[in-house]
């Protein structure tokens, strides 16, 4: 690996991220583990959403949905467990086991359905699917409707860990950001993940030289909504709290909002930009009551001028780098 | 080797293809002439299912394939390069035929090997590219190469998805006088070894490669034959030499 | 069955389809034409009814604020369609979804910093407050048929406005070929900030007649969008025709399911699993229909030509 400003960039943010919740403890602001928590978590969101939209140029707009499956998989889960004593049900194995499989099929369905279509019918079909599955979630009174429900305890894996604490989940939320890392990792290089960036890059060659397009690009779609769905479970233990609007369509939007931000189908460009958004955020409602009055046009000049997003603009500073370093220069010669 | 059997094509009045029938022989370079608007996009599309005929048959090595989608009729042994260039341009060149290479290679569910040091899928990929004589440029982002150099890309990747039949639809559109003398080079490495449906405009190139010539006159075939049959057939001299020599 | 609240219902199904109608037909022309995917269109829509209730307060007559507010939708969605949007035409819809996305986010700020972050009313007049008796004895809101003719009346003049002018004739020849309106040497950049004006002018038009019904407040334009995407995708995007037959259906089948769906889910199951299923499903009957309908018309019921 050769170092560049890119990849030490990147090194001391996945290192910074390994100790955030010693320093906070260090400096008696606590408040920082939530928040970082809360950064890892849309981080394992935006990274799989990543794997079909900057992988496999699948522009899905209601990734959303699977963070809300996840965590309803564990606010109903955990009601049953308090309400009605089945303390199984709190099980956090068991949580994120069925959150895999609701996922699953819930990709599998909206991806058979959304993917016979392309361009901006994809979109709005995703979409809809997430808003149906909303108006599910609002509909659904035994299980809070609009309100939502509340935990009265996380999960419980066995006493393996105890995520009651906030650093453990906080390193139970990390170590899963970086095996959802090194997955896609291995995704994207394998023959699957050829096939996926070829699709995205010329469908129609794809299926000249002999691809059943459709049936590989709707395994990524469930592979994607699978992983998210993790995340969801996850994301209900930190706020403890379950309600509908997880699975808004902003909330989906905002998930795509990171992945580009960071650099699409790059692969710590979701993490950057799950950071970055939440830095963003934190920093401008920080200053201002108004803070989307900057943020809309931020997003709207990063659209227009920053196409690679935050990562692509350390690549540009790679060029510079590499242009500039007298050391780069011997190697070539 | 392929037999079209009465083939119509009619987008609205306009017929497309008009009762076309002929026969490819194994290992010919058979090509296929017409002036604008003849139909030949029209059949090419018919041949690798993008185009589904209104009637008639097309037998492609003894199986008839005029119901079989696009991505099956590759895995019978049909090939296709486009007219307007079909590559993979954010991949390198090496990825390009590597995933031709892995198109022929059966399914694709391997999640987890990194298949860029897949030495059975980069090996092979390699050879198709010595063949077209791209070698050189397997670690270039294939949106970069030149024009004539992304034809040669998509003959490569043709040819690793191992055919029996190679489909050039007009080889040699947008080519200078070198990149086609090149393109030239690699059809005569490639003649007799399989069989080439040539679809082509330059009449030099045509009369110098073919083994037989189909011509096509508003969708229909107005004569089959060799070279030199085709250049002395009468009709084909009044239907489109004629208008040929009116262009020029 | 209650055959009045049937009536009723179909009428209130029929004016939300109107509204939806309004909205769609700009959005599926600055989707046609420009080959934009605008978020922000609902934006427009609740721009129109802040800028009806603030110019009804000023004038303190209902029907010149509405006459006031539409020119200013418009002249709003002119500017920024100049100094956003433009630029970004010519990328992809990911980009597009983006950039529009963090305008919503913009506006909805604005309006709060404005208007603050309480909703505003807009009092009707006495004449269209009361209801009118249509036949029978059976009453129905003045202001809702109002809105019902207002819409019927803007759809025919956009029929006129497409069908038989010259400015129509460029319109729809843009929808089914960009490059070709180009070709004809029109000022391109001029036709498409007038196609967005118009498209502003009839979501405001839309805004503020729903202001009466509805509340006027911030965020009052997004879920209304999320409906329009769905009636402009079920029409087939870029088809004025689809998004008026989509409109009108989504119109009547969200209104009448909501209110009959429980009634015939009882017919089925118990009162219990009715009453705590419909609500939940009568939401989602609009994306089902959506679903199904891509699921076998992948372009929507009528597909632009050229597609």
């Amino acid at each position: 690996m050769k170092w560049s400003p890119r990849i030490i960039f990147i090194v001391i943010l996945m290192l910074g991220l390994g100790v955030v919740p010693l320093l906070a403890d260090y400096f008696g602001e606590p408040f920082y583990t939530v928040m970082f928590s809360r950064m890892l978590i849309l981080s394992i969101g935006a990274v799989s959403l990543n794997l079909i939209l900057g992988f496999g140029g699948m522009v899905s707009f209601g990734h959303a949905v699977y963070l809300g499956i996840g965590s309803y998989m564990v606010g109903i889960g955990t009601m049953h467990a308090v309400e009605d004593g089945i303390e199984w049900m709190a099980n956090g194995f068991l949580q994120i086991a069925l959150a895999i499989v609701f996922s699953a099929l819930a990709g599998l369905v909206i991806g058979a359905i959304s993917l016979r279509t392309r361009g901006v019918y994809f979109i709005m079909i995703t979409l809809a699917f997430s808003q149906m599955l909303y108006y599910v979630a609002v509909g659904n009174e035994k299980y809070g409707g609009d309100d939502g429900l509340s935990l009265y305890m996380r999960s419980d894996f066995n006493g393996l860990i105890d995520i009651s604490n906030d650093n453990s989940l906080y390193y139970l939320n990390f170590v899963c950001l970086l095996l959802s890392l090194y997955l896609s990792h291995r995704l994207i290089n394998s023959r699957f993940g050829m096939l996926i960036r070829g699709a995205k890059s010329n469908e129609q060659r794809m299926r000249a030289i002999g691809f059943p397009v459709f049936r590989y690009q709707l395994v990524a779609f469930v592979i994607a909504g699978t992983i998210c769905g993790i995340a969801g479970v996850l994301s209900a233990n930190q706020t403890e709290f379950v309600n509908p609007s997880v699975m808004h369509w902003t909330h989906s939007g905002e998930l795509i909002i990171m992945t580009v931000l960071g650099g699409l189908g790059t692969l710590f460009g979701p993490v950057i930009g799950a950071v970055a958004f939440l830095f963003l955020e934190e920093f401008l409602s920080g200053i201002t009551e108004y803070w989307q009055l900057f943020f809309g046009p931020m997003l709207v000049l990063v659209v227009i001028f920053a196409r690679g997003g935050i990562d692509g603009m350390l690549v540009g500073l790679d060029q510079w780098w590499s242009r500039n370093s007298p050391v780069k220069n011997e190697e070539v010669d | 080797m392929l037999k079209v059997d009465s083939l119509f094509k009619s987008f609205g009045a306009l017929l497309a293809t008009d009762n076309l029938s002929f026969q490819v022989k194994k290992g010919d370079i058979h090509a296929i002439i017409g002036p604008n608007g003849a139909g030949k996009t029209t059949l090419i599309g018919q041949l690798t299912g993008e185009i589904e005929s209104d009637s008639g048959s097309i037998l492609f090595d003894g199986n008839n394939i005029s119901g079989v989608p696009v991505h099956l009729r590759s895995a019978h042994g049909l090939a296709r390069s486009f007219q307007i260039t079909n590559i993979f341009h954010d991949l390198t060149t090496w990825d390009n035929v590597a995933l031709a290479v892995q198109a022929h290679a059966g399914h694709s569910f391997h999640f987890w090997k990194n298949a860029s040091k897949e030495r059975e899928l980069r090996q092979p990929a390699l050879e198709f590219l010595g063949i077209v004589g791209l070698e050189k440029r397997a670690g270039f982002i294939a949106g970069l190469l030149s024009h004539g150099e992304h034809r040669q890309l998509e003959i490569a990747m043709a040819l690793a998805t191992n055919p029996k039949m190679l489909l050039l639809d007009e080889p040699m559109a947008g080519m200078g006088p070198k990149e086609s003398l090149a393109m030239v080079d690699i059809l005569i490495k490639l003649k007799h070894k399989l069989t080439i449906l040539l679809i082509e405009h330059d009449m030099d190139v045509v009369f110098t490669l073919a083994d037989r010539i189909t011509v096509l006159v508003n969708g229909r075939g107005i004569a089959t034959d060799t070279p030199d049959a085709i250049r002395k057939n009468p009709e084909v001299i009044a239907a489109y030499l004629g208008e040929e020599s009116y262009h020029a | 069955m209650n055959w009045t609240l049937l009536l009723e219902q179909t009428l209130n199904g029929f004016q939300f389809g109107i509204l939806l109608f309004l909205l769609a037909a700009g959005l599926t022309l600055i989707f046609g034409i420009m080959d934009l995917i605008n978020l922000a269109h609902g934006s427009l829509y609740m721009m129109g009814a802040y800028f009806a209730a603030t110019f009804i307060k000023w004038t303190g007559s209902f029907l010149l604020g509405a006459i006031l507010a539409i020119p200013a939708c418009m002249a709003f969605g002119m500017i920024v369609e100049m100094i956003a949007l433009r630029t970004l035409y010519t990328r992809n819809h990911l980009d597009q979804v983006l950039a529009t996305f963090g305008l919503i986010l913009f506006f909805n700020e604005f309006v709060r910093l404005i208007w603050g972050p309480i909703g505003l009313d807009i009092p009707l007049p006495e004449v269209l407050n009361g209801s009118v008796e249509l036949f029978l004895g059976i009453r129905y809101p003045a202001f809702r048929l109002v809105i019902i003719a207002v819409g019927i009346l803007v759809a025919f003049l956009l029929y006129l406005l497409v069908s038989r002018t010259k400015l129509g004739m460029l319109i729809r020849a843009g929808a089914s070929n960009r490059k070709m309106v180009g070709a004809l040497g029109v000022n391109i950049n001029l036709l498409y900030t007038f196609v967005f004006g118009l498209g502003a002018a009839l979501a405001g038009l839309a805004g503020l007649m729903a202001g009466p019904i509805m509340t006027v407040e911030i965020g009052m334009g997004e879920g209304i969008l999320i409906i329009t995407l769905v009636v402009i995708v079920i029409g087939g995007v870029g088809s004025i025709k689809g998004a008026f037959v989509a409109a009108l259906l989504v119109g009547l089948i969200d209104t009448v399911g909501r209110s009959f769906l429980p009634d015939i889910l009882g017919i089925f199951f118990s009162n219990d699993v009715a009453d705590t299923a419909a609500p939940a499903i009568s939401s989602m009957l609009i994306y089902l229909l959506m679903a199904l309908i891509l699921a076998f018309k992948p372009q929507g019921l009528f597909p632009p030509r050229g597609a």
